[in-house]
This record gives C-alpha cells, structure tokens and sequence, in this order.
C-alpha cells in the first residue's frame, strides 16, 4: 500500500499537538498547588488552639537557617515553572485562534449518502429515484452557459455520484467500499505528522534528533536513576538503609544488662550515615569509621553555642533518625531503648542535657544555677507559687522576663488520665477474635490548673462516645475530629516541629512493647486556655481522646490479660502518661433462643429434599399407596393412645 | 579462609586474635574456656548428669542461714556481706550443673541481699537486686514492693509507681502493693503541687 508522510506545513496542527500535551502535565499539577497553598497552608497556620508564641527568643542564627530551610508556598521553583507553563498554553491558545484552518476537501473522504444527499439508511427504491433526479440536474449533457471551469466541476461532481450510485446498488463498487471506503478499491493512505516540515527535512533535523537523543539518552535515565537510587537506599521511615542497618546492628548486641543512656542513643545517631554526609567534603571521608566529628557538633548544640549552617542542619535531622531508630527499637520489642531514644529526641528540640529540672530548664529567662537549687521538679507546682516566688526560683531578673515566661509556662499542655480500656466497637464487653482498640480519654490542663482529685469528678457522660454507625465504621475518627496540634515551643532547634505524642502498648508480663507505636498530632488544648474557675466549673470544657490500635485480634482464649499504656509528650519535658490496662476477654452474652414455629418442608418440595440432604426433619407425605404397613400400625397406635396428637410430627420422630 | 580463633594446646586455652573485635565472640569463647577448664579440672570421671556439686551446697546452705540470721538480728552490714560471699561462692558452681537449680539458688540468695540493703538505706544497691529480680521472670508481689521501695526512696516516683501498677496487674488484691501505691500516688500528687 502507498503512504507517505505529509507535514504540519501551514502551521495548523502542532500547536493543538503541544496544547494537548502540555495541558495535560500542567493543568493537574496547578490544581495541586492550589490546593496545597489553600487547605494545607491553613492546617499549619500559626493559629492554632495552644500555640506558644516564640518569635522574642530564637537567636538570629537560627531564624536564618529557618527561612532558608522555609519553602515559600507561592513563590518557589514549582510554581515559576507552571507559570511558564500557562504562559506557553496562553500563547499556543492565540495562536490557534488566529490560525485560519484551510479547508481542502480531502478527496479519500467519499460518503455515498452525502454525495446522493440522502439519509443513512435509505431503501434501495429511494436511492433509485433520488439518484435519477440528481443525474437530471448534473448530467454533462445538460449544463449550459458556464464556464469552463464550473463545467469541470459539474462533471466531477456527476461522476462521484454515479459512484455513490454504484457503491450503494452495484455489488463490486460495494465491496470496495465497504473494504476501503472508497468505491474505486484501495486508497493512498495518508499520515500526518504535526510538527512543521522544516524540522524534520531541513536543516534542522540533526538538531531534533539531538534533542531526542539528550531527551532518551541522557535525561530519563537519569531522572529514573535518581529515583531508584532514592527508593533503594531510603527506609520507609526516611532514614538511610546504611543507618538503618548500623541501628538493627546495635539492637541485637545490646545487652539486657547495660544500661542505655542518652550518651549510648548520641553514640548510635552519630554513626548514621546521612549525618556523615552533612559534614563538609573536608572532614568526610568514607572510610572515617569515627564519629568524633559529629558528637562533637551534638556537643557544641547542648552547650549552647552557636553553630554553622551544616551543623545546623545536621541537627535539623535528628527527628526523622529518632523515629527511625524508635521504629526499629519497638520491632525488637525493646522498651528500654524506645524510652531513650524519645528522652534523646525531648533533649535534642528543647536544647537541654539531662537533669532532673528540665521541667522548669524548659523555659526561657531561667537561670541554671539558681534552679540547681531548689528542690522544685514540676513545672504544676511551680506554677502554683507566687510570682515573686517564682521569680525567686527560676532567678528571673525583671518582671517583663517573669510575664513573658509565665505566658509559655502555663500552655505546655499536661495530661491527666481519667479512663482507659479496650474496646470493641459495637460491643460493650472485650470478646475473643476480635478487633480492640484501647480508648483513653485525658485530661487536658495547663500547669496552673489544679487537677489531680478534679479527675474523678468528671461526670460520665463528658466520657461517652458516639455510637452511631459512623463510628462502628471508623472508631478513630473522634481522635482525628480534635483540631492538630501547635507547633512546638522550641526556639533553640533549628527546624520548626509540630507537637505530637507518641503511644505504645507495653506487655505486662514480659516488660516488652507489644506493637509499633502509634504518633498522635491531634488533641484539643483549649483547656489552656480556661481560668480555674471555668476549669472546675466544666465551662467549654474538652475532653481528649486517644486511641491506640490493638493490631492483633484479642485472644482467643478467656481471661485477663495485662498491658501497660505509655503517652509521652515528643516536644516537652513534662509527666508522661503511664498506666495499666487489663483486657478481662469474656464471651459475648447468648441471645435467647427464640423457637420459631416454622413447620418442616413437605417431603416432595425442593425445601423439604434440601432438608432432607441436611438431615433435617421433613413432613412426610403420607400416600396410601406407598407407605409401609408397619408405619400405618405405629400411627395407629399412636392415634389411639393420644387423639391430641395427630401430627405426622411424632411420626417421623419415632421412626429415626 | 583463617578464622580468628587459635587454640593454645599446652594451656588447652581458645583465644581470640585481638585484632578483630567480637565482643560476643569474646564472651562465648570466655565461658566456653571455663567450661573447659571446669571439667578438665575434675579429678575423678566425668559427672553423668547436672546435679549440683556436692561439695558447695552445704557450704552454701550455711552462708545463707547465717545471713539471714544476722538479718534477723538486724546486723545488716553483716548480713549483706555473708550473702554477697554466697554470691560470688555461687558463682564458682560448675558450668554444666542444672542451670535452673542455680537460678532459683540465686534468686533466693539475692532476695534475702535485696531486703538487707533496703534495711540498711542503700537503696541503689536494693534497686539493682530487684531489677535482676524481676528480669528473671520472678514476678511474685514482693519483688515488685522491693523495686518500688528502693525507687520510691531513691526520689523515682514514676518509677515506683509502675512498678506496683504493675505487681497489681498480677496478684490484683495484695494489700501491700495497693497501700504503697497509695503512698505513691500521694507523693506524686505533692511533687506536682496537686495535693
């Protein structure tokens, strides 16, 4: 078959070409970004219910790192290609509006109905008459008084409709076009290609393939490189495989009988390798096996000096390290190291070296040696003293310091349990094989607050959950309806966190984690914000709600099995939550056994054969003719001795 | 390819070459060196089962009596001396003798220890004992009251809390641990100015 290739030569195709394909990478991603600048924005907005306001005390240093690291969410390198993007689509739109698309009749484009201006479809006999009215009209013989070239066209015409005449009535002509679309049989096929003729055939063809070549050869592999290397040597944590493996590595020749500290978790994070790979070119090399460098900098961190750009964002990594190691640690069901390593993240985002004070050390303006001194550990009972007291403690110099640290004190959230248990949604009891979750509800209250004899007086019904369906469906939505969490009073570490908590299940009889941890970013804290008075009165009072998954189904077994609850705070030193849970497995109450009064199938319907299959009783048919002489006597006799009793029933039971 | 072991048959000694570094090598090839020397060291033949030596038990029998004695008499110091020498004695059992008998020898051995120190106010000390105490699956209610003690006296409030919480989930009505929960929670209550 013949082709060739015609090009886009008067410029109509290829701009609907790239439109095409340009709105389709650009139009999604724009909507992303709206979306990401509207709704995500406003999640993290400084607003937030309980949020610290720390902008008087981050040093210089640290703001500058910050805005460096800060993305902005409208002017970044995303949406200045989009723009760019849009400019093209704008550009292409005018130019195919002002593109005046010339109309050539294709000649391969042969409707017989068209040409015989009749409908689809028309019987044999129209198409008849029809077409001799047509060759009345157009027939060569009869066109008088026209040019020359109007006759050619005529005669044109008067032969494309003898052929549209024949492809619909005679038999070949039919065939053909039926085959090909043409009545005269096979046609040139034509192929377009919508780019303009002169990049292909003119000087500028080794330039196009170049393009493709840089575009196949060199950028895809590349870009797929980049990606794949990214996905191998990544967690799904987001720490690096080498250090991963370092942590595992450490888990399994830890010894039950030493003591983990924050020193040995600063040890393990300083050997991780993405640390390493901050280090400027100068101090890294591959095989430097020590770690001196970096323990140096985490050392430099806690003493409060000021730190250079890299150091600073060494630091900034720790976090993700941290979940990763508490990752593995709970994978390894080890309590000890979890605990650390949460305590080593506390130290890192408040910037403090453990001491039984952090409580108070956690707040600005405080003077170290003073607070040494008193024997005060909490920061609830320090709130409770008097401000020249309190003063006098934390060896605050002026009364604009004392008000500006009180103002921080009483919003670092402390939480007080009121109740705790397993649950099985729908159910009121704990049955066995079934999916629990551990539903704890706190009390949030800010240091000022008095509290501790208050939690009893919690009336229950503060306590109760939705039981619609909607929460049968998803008992988790309650925690995640409380609004997020503020970000985190931290003016000393270098990135800006948002507060969370995290919970684990601990087995009592082993001391070991049951599960992974879960980390929760949403609790109400506009209890913060209440007075004593509102607080004790219940006045817009919130209740917060944990959940914490129970992952394997509960025992099959009866009985009461013992966990512990662990709820620490990621961002501040203040008392964790940490209390017992017993799940008492007991067998779901029996429903009453109704006895309905159906009646037994008949023997000959398809029920009763059914129930016959299933050894289940049937009515029997009693036909005269077919039933046996000895179950005649039995029911006879039956008969005789109860008349009440006629039911064929009895029958059939003492026959089996 | 050479391992890094070399066994010395004069000494009938493994060692490790030290320039690698396994510490766990270490450790098992130190116990395996004892177990060897342990057996090479009986005269006679080789013993047939685990039963415990004849010849420590008695001794050891007596060093306990007498501490727990001088406990009753409140020689604490004495007390805790006598039992720290049943200890270390203890240690010297030969390796291959039934390593549960052993156990239960120690656990007794350091319950009555855990109890003089807590007597006589070193509190560390009783913490260790009953942490030991209770890693070895001992979980009886006066283990958990004897870590609690030492941790409520040595300012661990938490710590001593958990630990009652704890002893409770097991032996649920036992009068002590709920009354030195008590104690516990009240204590807490005053270091957070709630009281």
């Amino acid at each position: 078959m013949n082709s060739r290739y015609s090009y886009d030569e008067n410029n109509e195709t290829w701009p609907v070409f790239i439109l095409a394909i340009l709105s389709v990478a650009v139009i999604p991603l724009t909507l992303q970004s709206i979306y990401e600048i509207l709704f995500i924005k406003s999640k993290n907005s400084t607003t937030t219910i309980g949020s610290i306001d720390e902008s008087n005390q981050i040093s210089s240093n640290i703001k500058k790192f910050r805005s460096k690291n800060k993305k902005s969410k409208i002017f970044n390198k995303k949406n200045f290609i989009l723009l760019i993007g849009w400019l093209f689509i704008t550009s292409l739109i005018f130019k195919i509006s002002t593109t005046e698309i010339s109309s050539i009749p294709n000649p391969n484009n042969f409707d017989p109905y068209e040409l015989l201006e009749i409908e689809y479809g028309t019987n044999e006999k129209d198409i008849k008459s029809h077409y001799k009215k047509l060759t009345i009209k157009y027939h060569p013989d009869k066109i008088r008084n026209k040019s020359d070239e109007e006759k050619k066209e005529l005669e044109e015409r008067f032969v494309l409709i003898t052929k549209a005449y024949k492809a619909l009535t005679d038999e070949i002509t039919r065939e053909n076009y039926e085959k090909y679309g043409h009545p005269d049989g096979p046609q040139q096929t034509l192929h377009g290609i919508a780019l303009p003729k002169f990049l292909i055939e003119g000087k500028s063809s080794p330039f196009l393939l170049a393009i493709y070549i840089i575009l196949i050869g060199l950028i895809l592999p590349y870009f797929v490189n980049n990606w794949w290397k990214r996905t191998k040597s990544f967690t799904k944590k987001g720490i690096h495989n080498d250090s991963a493996n370092l942590f595992v590595e450490n888990l399994l020749n830890y010894k039950p009988s030493e003591i983990v500290k924050i020193e040995t978790i600063l040890k393990w994070l300083s050997q991780s390798k993405e640390l390493k790979e901050l280090l400027p070119s100068s101090k890294f090399t591959e095989e430097n096996e020590s770690n001196d460098e970096i323990l140096e900098i985490f050392n430099k961190f806690f003493q409060k000096l000021e730190l250079k750009h890299y150091e600073l964002q060494i630091i900034s990594k720790i976090p993700i390290l941290i979940y990763g190691l508490i990752d593995i640690s709970s994978s390894f069901r080890n309590t000890e190291i979890t605990n650390v390593a949460i305590e080593t993240l506390k130290h890192f985002i408040q910037r403090l070296t453990p001491s039984i004070k952090n409580e108070l050390l956690q707040l600005p303006n405080v003077d170290v040696d003073v607070v040494d001194k008193t024997n005060i550990i909490r920061l609830s009972k320090l709130l409770k003293l008097s401000n020249d007291e309190i003063k006098s403690t934390l060896g605050i110099k002026s009364d604009d310091e004392l008000i500006q640290t009180l103002s921080i004190a009483k919003k670092i959230p402390i939480l007080k349990l009121i109740k705790a248990e397993f649950k099985v949604p729908g159910e009121k009891i704990v049955t066995p094989n079934s999916n629990a979750h551990i539903s704890i509800k706190v009390l949030v209250k800010s240091p000022l607050h008095k509290g501790s004899n208050f939690v009893k007086k919690i009336p229950e019904i503060f306590l109760k959950e939705d039981e619609s369906f909607e929460y049968l469906k998803d008992p988790f939505k309650i925690v995640n309806e409380q609004p997020i969490l503020p970000k985190t009073y931290a003016p000393y570490f270098p990135v800006e966190k948002i507060s969370n908590y995290i919970a684990y299940i601990i087995v009592q009889k082993d001391g070991k984690i049951a599960d992974n941890p879960i980390f929760v970013q949403n609790l109400d804290l506009s209890n913060l914000e209440l007075s004593q008075n509102q607080f004790e009165n219940l006045e817009n009072f919130k209740i917060g709600t944990f959940k914490i998954p129970f992952n394997q189904p509960t025992p099959n077994e009866l009985g009461k099995y013992q966990f512990r609850v662990i709820i620490k705070s990621l961002d501040y030193f203040v008392p964790d939550l940490d209390f017992p849970v017993i799940m008492n497995v007991e067998n779901p109450a029996k429903l009453e056994e109704i006895e309905y009064d159906i009646p037994d199938p008949d023997e000959d319907s398809i029920a009763g054969a059914l129930a016959q299959l299933r050894g289940d009783k049937v009515n029997r048919i009693d036909d005269d003719y077919e039933s046996d002489n000895d179950d005649d006597d039995e029911s006879d006799l039956e008969d005789d001795e109860d008349f009440s009793d006629i039911n064929t029933d009895t029958e059939d039971e003492s026959e089996e | 390819m050479a391992l890094p072991i070399t066994y010395d048959s004069a000494r009938k000694l493994i060692s490790v070459d030290s320039e690698v570094s396994y510490p766990e090598l270490q450790d098992e090839v130190t116990q395996l060196n004892k177990l060897a020397k342990d057996l090479i060291s009986i005269q006679g033949e080789i013993p047939e089962s685990a039963e415990p030596s004849n010849k420590i038990t008695p001794l050891l029998k007596n060093l306990i009596t007498s501490g727990i004695d001088a406990l009753r008499k409140k020689q604490f110091k004495d007390a805790i001396q006598k039992l720290t020498v049943a200890i270390e004695m203890q240690q010297k059992r030969a390796n291959w003798e039934s390593f549960g008998v052993q156990l239960t020898e120690l656990n007794g051995i350091l319950q009555a220890r855990c109890d003089a120190y807590i007597m006589n106010k070193q509190f560390i000390e009783a913490y260790n004992d009953a942490d030991i105490l209770l890693s070895t699956q001992v979980n009886t209610p006066d283990n958990f009251l004897r870590k609690a003690i030492a941790s409520l006296n040595l300012g661990r409030l938490e710590d001593a809390k958990v630990n009652l919480e704890r002893g409770l989930c097991f032996h649920e009505n036992d009068k002590r641990l709920i009354d030195h929960l008590n104690v516990v929670n009240r204590a807490i209550d005053l270091e957070n100015g709630d009281a």
